[in-house]
């Protein structure tokens, strides 16, 4: 589990583009993403992620498999949203009914609008966007080639190393962190407890060990990279395959340009709105 | 700011003198806020040659390896007397790691934490690439490193895919790849199966022989390097008591294995049998050689009717079937088949072995046992529970689990709250909890410790901390996990010996190793994995004698066993106490006894 989700060289068109090119992809996505918060469009956002991770080898079932551990959070969300989020002219919306009616104690009342449910299931589709594209950058770009990619756009290369060395720790903290559950479901450790303050509580066992061992481990892989020459002479450190754009990669940087653009103007005259979707649904 | 250091070859020292490579004088270090690891330590390597370090564990072996290339005193701030000086002209005080790195490569023990590239290849010429040696000496030297660790097939797979002795090879390899003067391992074997440790110690064996390659190896298998050392130093809290080649300080065997330390078994054998007065002059070292001083001192017809050694300990086994498995299989969610079709069943009171490599599905049958996993096929009944329906509290009570590292599960700030954590989870009364928390401490002899802050107290005494949090639990069966791997053989054996125990008190006792002289030591019978299924299932002494079986799943039989097949012994000797007991009736023209 822990290494599935990190690069992975499967051979493919997308593996050989240049990091920039796929930095841009990670970008254009992202751009969109916080421009748009229509259910439909986000929903063919989504599509496209899973197309362009499937493209580059990753089976749509092991991008799903990976999106489970954030299921809870994603749910979380969707709640804060259906319980909190009122369309902005809550006259001209349609009421479903109430979530909580008028007089119940200590809450006040929560009216639930369809509005309300097309907006969350935006937001929802939003967050799976976000980190499904994050989780696919990470598989098709290795961390040396992004740090590569970041001194090529002008950071320090301390900070590139740094940054790579970063993603290059995910899967041992991971593997910590597994370890670390083991080692107190054996001691009956449950999280299965309705109090979200409990709950919270209940991760303290596990939070306190992976934090200690993580730090031990970083401190561990600092002294190693250290010792195979990290920061010896970064101006005329080797590079062995020096970043070149090939047509390829031009054209396919030109291609996401347009769509960056597109995406935005799209959220930013208000096209990609929650309001398409009502429309559709005869709401308008 | 890193200084440049000078182009390799050129060892010489300004005044055009040869010198050595690596120059300890006098050195002492204490960390910051601690007490002295290392006390005045002279060591001086020559050109082509290789030292062998060993200690018992706090000795400060790794605070040396730690000073020659400057983690200390750059990034472990301390107390540093005396010099480290690196090609007789760099002080390890003037100048940074990764400048000193470039001459003296430094090797450390968890391979985990050494790999953070993408691919085996990548992490190879990472080094190099960071000294800015030219493109086409980086590919050939990784061609050449490639084909030498035979890591070749899987130039492109994550190091972290690899298995643990192709991880030690890749790191090692990385190192090689901007070839530093002086190679400095700290323990690379000490977290890897038998297969994996023999491929890096033939690797250094091979740098050693044909690149004359000048090393520092801290290590404990004395056994497998005997041949290759020219100088073997033996450490203790700090300050160096033996040196010399392996064979002089082999001399002092008893005292070496009084403080610990693992040594050949043959060896301590011969020495103890020397003190009860045979006449052995040189003391061997290998089992072919003990065999050829042994042989012509032992009365070859009463070996041969030479008793069984009789029970290490009072048996326990009740027809009771604590752990009942029958046609367990298990698939991980990526497609690998770790277990086919096994059927397992031990009784309450049993001591058990889990043998095999890495790989052999032996911890994936295990964590069966306490639910951390669930059949794919089959059934695993764990103290009269299906573990696919027992709930966690359920089987925390059923099965103790020790892991390898007690830092996995402290997480309090007092040990008494670490103890108390499982019995609560349980849902224990106070007075309940109170008593078991009280009675564990008592049983590890960490009574004393209960207001400690478990975080600060030593490794040892944090193992004895995780065990009592276990036993708190009162598990019908108590599993070890690897008790030997990533610690010293003290270590392991003290945790051993704790099993010992309670196994006399009635407890069911089940261990995972690979480890064959600590299962022959402890355990009563053992189950040896290969593939994903149970080659063998037999009590220990009938099963190391099992050639075959044992040969095909890569385990060795220890020293003794070997050397008792060699003289003509019919049964197995399991311990060298074993050995000098039988073979004391048996000495040519002696009256008997040792």
């Amino acid at each position: 589990m822990a290494y599935s989700i990190s690069y992975q060289d499967r051979g493919t068109f997308i593996h050989r583009l240049d990091p920039r090119v796929k930095l841009l992809w990670w970008l254009s996505i992202n751009v969109t993403l916080a421009t748009w918060n229509d259910p439909t469009f986000l929903f063919l956002l989504l599509v496209s992620v899973f197309a362009y991770g499937r493209l580059a080898g990753i089976p749509v079932g092991e991008n799903l498999r990976h999106l489970l551990p954030v299921l809870p959070f994603v749910a979380f969300v969707l709640l804060a949203n259906v319980a909190f989020w009122r369309p902005p002219d809550p006259g001209e919306a349609h009421l479903i009914g109430n979530l909580v009616g008028e007089g119940f104690p200590v809450l006040p009342a929560i009216p639930l609008y369809w509005e309300t449910l097309v907006f969350s299931a935006g937001t929802l589709i939003r967050l799976l966007v976000l980190v499904l594209s994050a989780l696919v950058l990470i598989k098709t770009v290795s961390p040396s080639e992004l740090a590569l990619a970041f001194v090529k756009m002008g950071l320090p290369p301390e900070i590139g190393m740094a940054l790579s060395m970063t993603i290059a720790y995910i899967p041992v903290v991971i593997g910590q962190l597994t370890a670390v559950m083991e080692a107190q479901q054996s001691r009956a450790w449950n999280t299965k407890v309705s109090n979200p303050i409990s709950r919270f509580k209940a991760y303290v066992p596990i939070a306190v060990p992976t934090f200690f061992r993580s730090f031990h481990a970083a401190e561990a892989m600092a002294s190693a990279m250290m010792s195979r020459g990290f920061g010896y002479d970064v101006d005329n450190r080797t590079e062995l395959k020096p970043l070149r754009f090939r047509p390829v990669d031009w054209a396919v940087a030109a291609f996401l340009m347009v769509f960056l653009v597109a995406g935005f103007l799209l959220g930013f005259l208000g096209v990609a709105k929650y309001t398409f979707t009502t429309n559709l649904l005869g709401l308008g | 700011m890193t200084r440049a250091v000078a182009q390799e070859g050129d060892d010489r020292a300004p005044n055009g003198q040869e010198t050595r490579p690596l120059v300890y004088d006098r050195v002492s270090y204490a960390y910051r806020g601690g007490d002295t690891i290392v006390r005045d330590v002279s060591l001086a390597l020559e050109e082509g040659k290789v030292v062998l370090v060993t200690g018992p564990s706090g000795a400060g072996k790794t605070t040396i390896c730690r000073a020659a290339n400057g983690l200390i005193p750059h990034e472990f701030k301390g107390r540093l007397e005396g010099s480290v000086t690196i090609a007789g002209r760099y002080d390890s005080r003037d100048m940074g790691v990764s400048s000193l790195s470039k001459v003296v490569g430094v090797l450390s023990q968890d391979p985990e934490t050494q790999l953070f590239n993408p691919t085996v290849e990548d992490e190879i010429v990472f080094g190099a690439c960071n000294y800015g040696l030219p493109v086409d000496t980086i590919r050939d030297r990784t061609e050449r490193l490639l084909g030498l660790t035979r890591l070749g097939p899987h130039r492109r797979k994550n190091p972290h895919n690899l298995s643990g002795g192709q991880q030690q090879a890749c790191a090692l390899a990385s190192i090689l790849a901007f070839e530093p003067l002086v190679l400095v391992l700290d323990e690379p074997t000490s977290n890897i199966d038998p297969i994996g440790s023999q491929q890096v110690l033939d690797l250094v064996a091979q740098l050693a022989r044909e690149e004359n390659r000048t090393t520092l190896l801290v290590e404990h298998k004395i056994e497998e390097l005997a041949d290759l050392v020219d100088e073997m130093i033996v450490i203790d809290k700090g300050e160096i008591l033996h040196r010399g080649t392996v064979r002089e300080v082999l001399e002092h065997v008893e005292y070496i294995d009084s403080v610990g330390l693992s040594v050949p078994q043959v060896t301590l054998l011969s020495a103890r049998l020397r003190t009860a007065g045979w006449s052995i002059e040189e003391l061997p070292i290998g089992v072919e050689e003990a065999a050829g001083v042994l042989s012509p001192l032992i009365d070859r017809e009463t070996l041969n009717r030479a008793p069984e050694p009789p029970p290490r300990r009072a048996q326990h086994e009740s027809e009771e079937v604590v752990v009942s498995i029958a046609g367990l299989s298990h698939v991980y969610q990526d497609g690998t088949r770790a277990l086919r079709d096994v059927d397992l069943e031990i009784s309450r009171g049993e001591f058990v072995g889990i043998l095999g490599q890495n790989g052999s599905g032996k911890t994936t049958l295990v964590k069966h046992f306490n639910g951390l996993l669930k059949p794919t096929e089959g059934t695993v009944t764990v103290a009269g529970l299906d573990t696919r329906k027992a709930s966690i509290a359920e089987m925390a009570l059923a099965v103790g689990y020790i892991f390898q590292n007690p830092d996995a599960q402290i997480f309090k700030m007092k040990v008494e709250e670490e103890l108390a954590f499982g019995p609560q989870n349980v849902g224990l009364s106070k007075e309940e909890v109170d008593r078991r928390i009280k009675e564990a401490a008592e049983d590890l002899e960490i009574s004393h410790l209960m207001d400690k802050n478990p975080f600060f107290l030593s490794k040892g005494e944090k193992q004895r901390v995780a065990v009592a949090a276990v036993m708190a639990m009162h598990p019908d069966i108590l599993v070890l996990d690897e008790p030997t791997t990533g610690q010293d053989f003290k270590r392991a054996r003290e945790i051993m010996d704790l099993a010992v125990r309670l196994h006399e008190e009635g407890q069911t006792v089940v261990v995972i190793t690979h480890d064959m002289n600590l299962a022959a030591e402890y355990c009563d019978r053992v189950v040896i994995m290969e593939g994903g299924r149970v080659a063998l299932d037999a009590p220990t002494r009938e099963a190391f004698l099992a050639k075959d079986e044992l040969e095909a799943s890569s385990l060795r039989p220890p020293q003794v066993t070997v050397l008792g097949q060699k003289l003509g012994y019919p049964r197995a000797w399991l311990t060298v106490d074993e050995a000098v007991e039988t073979l004391g009736g048996t000495r040519r023209g002696a009256a008997g006894g040792v």
